[in-house]
């Protein structure tokens, strides 16, 4: 092989792993969008706990989550590392959940100070394995 | 002393294969009409390729129903990952003119 040919096939490999690369860029907009939902949801119903506004704001999450989910399955290709970043990212996200409800609610009902940073705090694991797939290495080439 | 020629990989040579591990390298798993577009070969090269990769450990196939219609995609495997890092070490070696020592050369 000569060093002409050898560049062609490098610079072939770069823009094919550009390509592909760049079509797992929708985990990014996946994870901008669960965590707005997710925010959303819970500043809801922590500051305004009412029988009505729970379903209410379960619901519309649900429909959500299920158009996020449809989302993410007719994607033609998962980014590097998907598999171990989501599972981070939704492990991550849960138990800042669950923390943020149920210490919430029994310490800090309606407490702006306590929902609004829980909620916040849970769009972190998400959007940190966004950025993580977005900025991986494109290739090894 | 030996040319870097000699880290190629011969499966991963041909210019369609190399495009599809390359493909394959930048992401966890990518469907296989996502991989035909992209190295912008017909479905019956790509497949007749595939199956050299898949044969020699490189790619894995995965089939799944989705109603009627099967979805496949395509992986690399450590096997194959490791063997497209080492032909694009090989490829840089060349186009950079350096020659390279094989392990235990001292």
């Amino acid at each position: 092989m000569r060093r002409d040919e050898a560049l062609d096939a490098l610079e072939r490999a770069e823009t094919v792993g550009r390509r592909a690369h760049d079509r797992g860029r929708w985990y990014m907009l996946f994870a901008v969008l669960f965590s707005a939902a997710t925010f959303t949801l819970t500043v809801t119903i922590g500051l305004f706990p009412t029988t009505t506004t729970i379903f209410t704001a379960m619901a519309v999450y649900l429909v959500l989550l299920t158009c996020l989910i449809t989302f993410a399955l007719r994607q033609p290709v998962q980014p590097r590392g998907y598999g171990w970043l989501h599972g981070l990212a939704m492990l991550g996200w849960g138990a800042v959940y669950g923390v943020t409800l149920f210490v919430g609610y029994a310490f800090f009902p309606e407490d702006p100070a306590w929902w609004v940073s829980g909620a916040a705090l849970g769009t972190v694991p998400p959007m940190v394995a966004g950025w993580l797939a977005v900025r991986r290495n494109r290739s090894a080439a | 002393m030996n040319h870097p020629r000699g880290m190629l990989d011969d499966v991963i040579h041909s210019p369609v294969r190399f495009s599809v591990v390359a493909a394959l390298a930048a992401v966890d798993r990518a469907e296989f009409r996502f991989v035909r577009d992209t190295v912008e070969v017909t479905d019956s090269a790509l497949s007749k390729q595939v199956t050299v990769l898949e044969n020699a450990g490189y790619v894995r196939v995965h089939k799944v129903a989705v109603g009627r219609r099967t979805r496949t995609s395509l992986s690399l495997s450590e096997e194959g990952r490791t063997a497209f890092e080492q032909h694009v070490r090989a490829l840089r070696d060349i186009a950079s003119g350096e020659a390279v020592r094989p392990p235990g050369d001292g």
